[in-house]
């Protein structure tokens, strides 16, 4: 039987519309203890549950309540008295074939306290699901902040590094006079920082700082100063710092001089690294 | 026990014969069968609210289709046509526990819902639901387990644990 069938079978059943043939079928496969029977009629008896709990909620009459149980104590051997917990007649012959109550009643284990508490366990889960989203919420900031501690901490180590080379930029006759900048190169991590003040360009052009190696500038990007005018460009890799001489700042077309070897414009800051 | 599920058997019962009356007489054989057959009840098989269910639906699955034959024969109305409205102060006490439950029915087709409420709250075999819908009895088998476990899924497994 492929598992749709057996789907088939056990939806059909816990639903209590398996025409006999269906029927008959499934409770054979119960007796003789399949446990994939077992497992699918547990799953749709679950579901036929729910289906059982969308009937549109009504208030019982209170006055059901005592009828039910002056009916129960009245056979239990008369109003007022407490009723025994036993049967007092024989019990009827069971028409159900056992091994169906047995399915129908296992597979539903557990569900009545279930769907009693429901309410208080759905607002529980929902407490602590928005908790838990809070909790990761939380870890994944905190692992960001560590991450950017981690990075500013090996950034400031090219600050402090004992053998760093640096260089003090000046402008020159052709910059604005109070353009000022400071690079400082870690020659171990070949990394840089430099720092520049009043470098906000004139309106339509950008400041282009370049690299000077062998006599040969190598552009390092455009220069995006914050609204004080300040701007720290971080360098991942400048080359061997020994063979580096200078840093330079050259005012540009918006966008950059064209090719990343050649300024264009005037060199309106200089500055040679020092050991 | 009676406070635990009558609400929950009440709204099935309701649901299957249409009436309050009916309901309630309905209710009170329930329980008095599941009295008298309390000790055949096998408490570690668990699940005491699904056997109630059992009991109390196909009781009133009985009385519906005695009174719809009935009705039938007198030329009256199907009582299942005119259910008794809605009592809104209990409707607002389940409210959190059935927007679940509609969330759950809302992913259902018409045609899974249609199948899986002729069924269980009308008592129809598959069989006779195919020849009531027309459709060929394999659709209305399909249409049978994909709505429950449509339903199955909708709830998160641990809420049955």
């Amino acid at each position: 039987m492929s598992r749709e069938e057996l789907q088939d079978l056990c939806a059909a059943y816990a639903l209590g519309c398996a025409d006999d043939a269906d029927r008959a079928r499934l409770e054979a496969l119960l007796a003789s203890g399949s446990p994939e029977a077992e497992a699918a009629l547990r799953e749709f008896s679950q579901a036929v549950m729910v289906l059982a709990t969308t009937a549109p909620a009504v208030a019982p009459p209170p006055s059901l309540r005592a009828r039910v149980l002056d009916h129960v104590r009245a056979e239990a051997g008369g109003a007022g008295t407490s009723a025994p917990i036993l049967p007092l007649r024989p019990l009827p012959p069971r028409r159900t074939n056992l091994v169906a109550i047995t399915g129908w009643l296992a597979a539903a284990a557990c569900m009545a306290f279930a769907l009693i508490n429901w309410n208080a366990a759905s607002r529980l889960r929902g407490t602590m699901a928005e908790r838990d989203s809070r909790i990761a919420a939380l870890e994944q900031e905190r692992a960001q902040l560590e991450e950017r501690l981690a990075s500013e901490r090996r950034w400031a180590g090219v600050a402090t590094a004992s053998d760093a080379r640096v260089a003090v930029l000046a402008p020159t006759p052709d910059g604005d006079p109070a353009l000022r900048g400071r690079a400082v190169v870690d020659p171990a991590t070949r990394r840089a920082v430099i720092v520049l003040t009043h470098s906000t360009p004139p309106a339509g052009r950008d400041y282009e700082l370049w690299m000077i190696r062998d006599g040969k500038p190598r552009s390092l990007g455009l220069v995006r100063a914050d609204e004080r005018g300040e701007a720290v460009v971080r360098l991942d890799d400048v080359g061997d710092a020994a063979t580096l001489a200078a840093f330079a700042l050259s005012l540009e077309p918006a966008g950059g001089a064209p090719t990343d070897d050649a300024p264009t414009g005037p060199v309106v800051a200089v500055g040679a690294l020092g050991s | 026990m009676y406070d635990s599920y009558g609400s929950l058997l009440y709204a099935v019962v309701l649901r299957i014969v249409g009436n309050a009356a009916d309901a309630e007489d309905v209710l009170q054989d329930a329980w008095m069968q599941v009295w008298r057959q309390a000790s055949n009840y096998d408490a570690r098989r668990g699940a005491v609210g699904a056997w109630l269910l059992t009991v109390a639906r196909s009781r009133a699955l009985d009385r519906f289709r005695s009174k719809s034959a009935r009705s039938r024969a007198e030329g009256g109305l199907d009582p299942a046509t005119n259910p008794a409205p809605p009592d809104p102060a209990a409707n607002a006490v389940q409210s959190q526990l059935t927007d679940r439950l509609r969330t759950a029915l809302a992913t259902l087709t018409p045609e899974q819902r249609n199948v899986l409420e002729l069924a269980y709250f009308r008592g129809m075999s598959q069989t006779e639901i195919a020849t009531q819908l027309g459709t060929p009895l394999g659709t209305v088998k399909s249409w049978t387990r994909q709505g429950l476990l449509r339903l199955r899924e909708v709830v998160p497994r641990e809420q049955w644990r």
